[in-house]
């Protein structure tokens, strides 16, 4: 059968070729494979830099400026703000809820290196012990337990969008943060929270891979963690040389995303099209 | 409860509802095992619950403390957000005992007239926010500038009633430079947040996402 009577097989009836149709639901067999190489490259990424191989990684500026943001409230005697965004723990925006909380992790620590108030807040009710864990953590891998305070330093506000949004934006005003750093899955809420920084002087990083959010920071914070390097900055901030090799199997991906993008560029005019067989 | 439990159950649970999930997702299955798979979403919808139950408990905590020290400037904010938890709280369970639902007047009330004006007020705030932004993009000081600024206005009028009645083409200029330029420039971005997303995922399988206490 000819790459092109195969494709358009394919394009017709999902379920009809050979036995993989029987076991891969319809529209996915190609996308499981994808998966599953890029789960074998970040696993042996992984276990390499556990031998001790190191990769090399480029800066990312955002991140830097983490703990510049965080020395800067500190001389100004103010407190550093956290937020995450109006995402959950259950969806699709999960991941990148995760990664706001690897960030917030590392700002902990950094607050209590530093001996600074952190504020986080956020409204997903399930987070709440997992923020509690990590800034205590934080103040306590650094030696100053006794500047964690839950109920000043952990502040659950609602699930409601727009109240999380007004409660964030009171704080900011009435805390006066000289740092707002927000990581995570951002809606509607991401300008008000930007601007609401702004207007305090707070030196603000912000990060999301919520594309439609990323131009309301970019426009209004001082350093953005754009799309993808917010997972990066999640590595990044563990510090651990086997997480942050697992950037590098994204960079393959990134690879095989553009290697399939220069194919189906040329099997277009062959009158070939790529995306009926990935949907395979 | 050992360190070995306290350390690894947690990660064998979210190990195996993973894989579980993407087994499911990814390969045709017995309609008791996607019965069995639709049962564990629903068992997250009930753990997100009785996080709720959590959150109202620590909200309250919070602000009970700000009112029993009767702190400055806070306690009367305090005392009029417990109340209205309490109330909220109460008018919705009373509607659930009864069988009435939602749709119990006094929950209704408070909800309509209370909750959804307060909701719409503040996401209006936008619309100013997105005025003092666009002051700020559409400073003329370099090339890229002006061509932002002229960019900008074209999608502008693009959407409105006013730039149809200046030029009828502004819309689908507006719409041609949406579905092919700034497509074309999100795509990436999209395409690099996924592959975010799976690491992310490859990490958290394997116990590595946040920090290990050792």
């Amino acid at each position: 059968m000819s790459i092109k009577k195969f494709i358009s097989k394919r394009s017709v009836d999902s379920n009809t070729i050979g036995g993989l149709a029987l076991v891969f639901a319809a529209g996915r067999g190609v996308a499981f494979f994808l998966l599953l190489i890029l789960f074998v490259l970040g696993y042996y990424y992984m276990k390499s830099a556990e031998r001790g191989k190191r990769y090399p990684i480029r800066r990312i500026r955002a991140f830097e400026a983490v703990e510049e943001a965080v020395g800067r409230a500190v001389e100004m005697g103010r407190p550093i703000h956290f937020t995450f965004g109006f995402g959950n723990l259950y969806s699709s925006v999960a991941p990148q809820y995760v990664a706001g909380l690897a960030v917030l992790s590392y700002v902990a620590r950094l607050a209590g290196k530093y001996g600074a108030r952190l504020i986080a807040t956020f409204g997903v009710p399930e987070a709440i012990p997992i923020v509690e864990e990590l800034v205590r953590e934080g103040y306590r891998s650094a030696g100053r337990p006794e500047l964690y305070k839950p109920e000043d330093n952990v502040r659950y506000l609602t699930n409601m969008q727009f109240a999380y949004a007004s409660a964030v934006q009171a704080t900011l005003i009435r805390e006066r943060p000289g740092a707002n750093i927000m990581v995570g899955p951002f809606y509607a809420e991401s300008l008000i929270f930007a601007e609401a920084g702004s207007w305090t002087g707070a030196l603000q990083i912000a990060g999301t891979a919520r594309e439609t959010q990323i131009p309301f920071f970019v426009l209004v914070c001082d350093y953005v963690f754009i799309g993808e390097e917010i997972f990066a900055a999640a590595a990044l901030a563990s510090g651990d040389p086997a997480i942050i090799a697992t950037i590098r199997s994204q960079d393959v991906g990134k690879l095989i995303a553009l290697a399939l993008i220069i194919l189906g560029l040329i099997l277009l005019p062959l009158g070939l099209n790529l995306g009926n067989f990935l949907f395979i | 409860m050992s360190v070995v439990a306290r350390r690894y159950g947690p990660q064998a649970v979210i190990l195996l509802m993973m894989l579980f999930l993407l087994v499911t997702y990814f390969f045709v299955m017995p309609e008791e095992v996607m019965g069995f798979e639709a049962n564990v979403i629903k068992w997250g919808s009930i753990a997100a619950g009785f996080a709720m139950m959590v959150g109202a408990i620590d909200i309250l905590r919070y602000h009970i403390a700000f009112l029993v020290r009767r702190t400055p400037g806070q306690w009367l904010y305090s005392l009029v957000l417990i109340v209205a938890l309490l109330l909220t709280a109460a008018t919705g369970t009373i509607g659930v005992v009864t069988g009435v639902g939602t749709t119990y007047e006094p929950f209704a009330w408070l909800y309509n007239n209370i909750y959804v004006p307060a909701d719409a007020t503040i996401y209006s705030i936008l619309v100013f926010y997105i005025a003092s932004a666009s002051f700020r993009a559409f400073r003329v000081r370099n090339a890229p500038a002006l061509l932002l600024l002229i960019v900008g206005l074209i999608v502008m009028l693009g959407n409105t009633s006013l730039g149809y009645v200046i030029w009828p083409g502004f819309t689908p200029l507006s719409v041609w430079l949406n579905k092919n330029i700034v497509a074309a420039a999100f795509r990436p971005i999209i395409i690099g947040a996924g592959l975010g997303i799976i690491i992310t995922g490859l990490r958290t399988i394997l116990g590595r996402e946040l920090y290990r206490r050792e």
